[in-house]
């Protein structure tokens, strides 16, 4: 078997976990709409906002757009396409991860993309489609989205991938993992000047929505080469953190035991 | 007299399940302060950019405050969609309905046993940090009187209306997608994050047509200005309990019916 | 090279409740020998360390110390180099796609397995055939029953040709016709040289499959040996059968149990702990008119529920 057979595994298993949930093509789409309408909601809001408060400390309701452009796409790629990834703290909980183990195939990339999450992927069509239609796409915009985008995507990826592999430590962390994945989302979704202070070094710390804010400003309306810098720079720490938190979970993974069914 | 005794069990039994993992409520709590926090941020800076003590004739604690008392319901607010879903698929559904019990009333109670508990430690873990970020205490006790006795009603409406529809996955596979989106429909219309008094006009006259405000809106509203209008949101809760009532019994009977055809 | 070897292979899982911290030895100091080809039963009762010993040959989990090779590999170390070349069925957990059809898994996993497609084909031809799958391989898994889908699950972990099949409870839930047909496979890859390591509660299964059999209680094993000296060794127990020339009444002997009583039938059962077979035949023949008698061991249906029960001790 060829190399490029090999490579093009990974293609096919995404393929294969896209029809498993497309089985039930009626509630497949009807998932997908949901999302959709409910990231519209929220722009709505924000054009209810706008339209009492024109201004934010320089935000215009187009870059509360953009923001929503960059961080829905980000998440749709890492919660929906990776289905499992913010289900791994359950899957560790539950052992579920002893059939990728007994597989010949390295056991992170098999078990992220076995599963889509169906409503997140209607994050992937909402986030490209609003960039498409309201916020003028030239080619050097345009490219400048999807940078955003790919560092969004990484920022996402990592940080989600440190909390659900705490469930290796921690025993019971899905709870845990899924409030602060939303906090994490939450902020995400809001004007960068709005928050100062202490919950600003936070925010470009431990919870590192704070990168995403700037985005729609420093990436997209008015590119700043050395914040784009440190959010790559941040993004590569913070996967290869996420990577060595997994590897090390890996080795006290304890299966789905008799002995934590009585917890 | 019979039937409430047996309601008012269930209601326990599962208010007390609540309590029994007292660190997962905590957890549950993460969210609210995190949505507190944000909406901190961000009236603060807008308060600040409009030079403005008031704002929709509330001031910034009150503003807050109004948060906490929307989020409070929807947060405890039951997740129906998820519970008859699993009863569905798992069969689960034909012993339930073979008990003495009926099932709407059951989900009912089960969903008051679960919320009312969560609901209160919502509210005051939400108001203890309104009061610490913004010095003042934000409500009176007329006020917390006010926004609980509205509670009662609007929590039977928006079970009334969330259970009608999570009754649909009877038919459907999934009643996830039409809950979520109804959801989403109380978030912008009930006033969740904004209270209907910021609304443009047009928006403003068509949330107050509808029900959704009378789920949120109305009973957090008391919380600034304790039984203003009080007399009408009542009656209009009271009007609307009847048909989105009605309506929860109609598709209830419908779907049994269905089961019946398709033998479960 | 052997198929498993292990030197005080252990596992001790940390607990902390509240604020205390408790350790549980699930696996205490095990060392197995297995050689190529052998088919052996790995019995003992639930939470004696079954599934972690087989977790820990299959590279899912670390041990806490000790060693293991598997083939001649580090599990843990070489964990995907070491899964191409075993097989593994976890009873309770389906490898199988649940929405698409078991044919879609077949050629995903001949992918994951590396294996050219027209080998995949001409596999899962043969395989489909020996279990009687064929109508099968396009129907949606969810729509399957648990005798097929078991089947599939047999299937899908046969498909690589593996050198040593880890079997933990395969049979369960079966009908008779389908666990016959299972055990028939899996005993044919035995003889076809793969190394066989079953877990299961059914005597039938380790009659029919296993020639040796491993006991492990409390993460120490505690017998090793033919499954037909287990028969012999485990109960302390006789199995006492007599036809009398003369129609019987129950015997009352301290220490004898009357299991079933005919006209002129009886069987009894006694411990040989507390009577020694002598003493009770004597009795016996002194009282009734023998015919015929027969002294035997307890079936091995009885001894597996004793050593699943974690009743019985080792005489």
């Amino acid at each position: 078997m060829s190399r490029a057979d090999r490579l093009l595994f990974w293609p096919r298993l995404l393929f294969g976990a896209l029809r498993a949930q497309a089985a039930y093509r009626g509630a497949f789409w009807l998932s997908i709409g949901a999302m959709v309408l409910n990231d519209g909601v929220w722009l709505v809001f924000w054009w209810l906002y706008f339209s009492r408060f024109p201004v934010v400390h320089g935000w215009h309701l187009t870059d509360v757009a953009a923001l929503w452009a960059i961080g829905a796409t980000a998440i749709g790629l890492t919660h929906g396409l990776l289905g499992n990834l913010p289900r791994l703290a359950q899957l560790i909980m539950q052992g579920e991860l002893d059939v990728y183990l007994s597989l010949p195939k390295s056991a992170l990339p098999h078990l992220l993309l076995s599963r889509v999450h169906v409503a997140n992927l209607g994050d992937v069509l909402f986030g490209p489609a609003v960039f498409l239609l309201l916020l003028h796409p030239t080619l050097v915009r345009t490219a400048l989205f999807l940078l955003a985008v790919v560092l969004a995507a990484a920022i996402f990826f990592g940080f989600t991938l440190v909390l659900q592999s705490l469930a290796f430590f921690l025993g019971r962390a899905d709870l845990l993992a899924e409030q602060v994945s939303i906090s994490m989302i939450t902020f995400s979704t809001y004007p960068s000047p709005i928050f100062q202070g202490a919950l600003r070094l936070l925010l470009f710390t431990l919870l590192p929505a704070g990168f995403i804010d700037v985005m729609p400003v420093s990436v997209l309306r008015a590119p700043d080469p050395s914040f784009i810098a440190e959010a790559a720079g941040f993004a590569v720490l913070l996967n290869l953190v996420a990577l060595f938190t997994w590897r090390t979970g890996l080795r006290r993974y304890e299966s789905g035991n008799l002995f934590q069914a009585r917890m | 007299m019979k039937e409430l005794r047996k309601l008012a069990a269930v209601a326990l039994a599962y208010a007390r399940s609540v309590w029994a993992y007292p660190g997962a409520e905590v957890l549950r709590t993460i969210f609210l302060l995190v949505i507190l926090v944000v909406f901190l941020s961000l009236w603060r800076t807008t308060y600040g950019a409009m030079h403005a003590a008031r704002l929709g004739g509330l001031s910034l604690a009150q503003m807050l405050e109004y948060l906490v008392g929307t989020e409070a319901i929807i947060l405890s607010a039951p997740r129906f969609a998820e519970r008859i879903g699993d009863d569905v698929r798992t069969g689960g559904l034909a012993v339930q309905l073979t008990r003495p019990v009926s099932y709407p009333l059951f989900q009912f109670a089960v969903a008051a046993g679960e919320s009312w508990p969560r609901l209160l430690l919502n509210l005051a873990v939400g108001s203890a940090l309104v009061a610490l970020v913004t010095g003042t205490l934000p409500v009176s006790a007329a006020g917390v009187a006010a926004y609980l006795l509205a509670y009662l009603p609007a929590f039977l409406l928006y079970a009334a209306l969330f259970l009608a529809l999570a009754l649909t996955s009877f038919w459907l596979e999934d009643a996830w997608a039409i809950t979520f989106v109804a959801s989403r429909m109380v978030m912008i219309l009930g006033g969740l994050l904004v209270p209907l008094a910021l609304f443009p006009p047009v928006l403003s006259r068509i949330a107050r047509i509808l029900p959704l405000q009378l789920m949120v809106y109305g009973p957090a509203r008391q919380l600034a200005r304790p039984f203003a209008g009080f007399p009408s949101l009542l009656l209009d809760q009271a009007i609307w309990l009847l048909i989105l009532g009605g309506l929860l019994w109609l598709i209830y009977r419908k779907g049994v019916q269905a089961l019946h055809v398709q033998g479960g | 090279m052997l198929a498993v070897q292990t030197e005080r292979l252990s596992k001790v899982f940390e607990r902390r409740e509240g604020k205390r911290r408790t350790s549980h030895v699930a696996v205490d100091a095990v060392d197995l020998a297995v050689d190529l080809g052998e088919a052996i039963a790995f019995i003992g009762p639930n939470g004696a360390g079954k599934s972690t010993t087989i977790k820990m040959l299959t590279g899912i989990l670390h041990p806490s110390s000790g060693e293991a090779r598997v083939l001649g590999l580090v599990p843990w170390q070489s964990r995907t180099r070491l899964a191409h070349e075993i097989g593994t069925v976890f009873g309770q957990r389906s490898q199988l796609w649940f929405h698409l059809p078991a044919g879609d898994t077949l050629r995903l996993l001949g992918a994951i397995y590396e294996l050219p497609p027209a080998l995949v084909r001409q596999r899962t031809g043969e395989l489909v055939e020996r279990f009687a799958l064929g109508d099968l391989l396009a129907v949606p898994v969810r729509k399957l029953s648990l005798g097929q889908r078991m089947r599939f699950e047999i299937a899908a972990s046969l498909l690589h040709r593996p050198k040593v099949l880890f079997l933990d409870e395969p049979t369960v839930g079966l009908d008779v016709i389908a666990k016959a047909e299972v055990r028939e496979v899996i005993r044919e890859a035995n003889q076809g040289g793969a190394t066989v390591f079953l877990t299961s509660h059914d005597a039938g299964d380790i009659e029919s499959i296993a020639r040796r059999a491993i006991v492990i209680d409390r993460g120490r094993i505690v017998f090793d040996d033919k499954v037909s000296n287990l028969r012999r060794q485990w109960l302390t127990e006789k199995v006492v059968e007599l036809r009398s020339e003369e129609e019987v009444e129950p015997p009352e002997i301290p220490g004898v149990l009357v299991e079933k009583v005919s006209r002129y039938g009886l069987r009894l059962r006694f411990s040989t702990q507390e009577l020694q077979v002598r003493q009770v035949v004597g009795l016996l023949l002194e009282r009734y008119p023998v015919h015929d008698i027969t002294i035997s061991d307890p079936p091995l249906e009885s001894v597996i529920a004793a050593i699943y029960q974690g009743e019985a001790a080792l005489r």
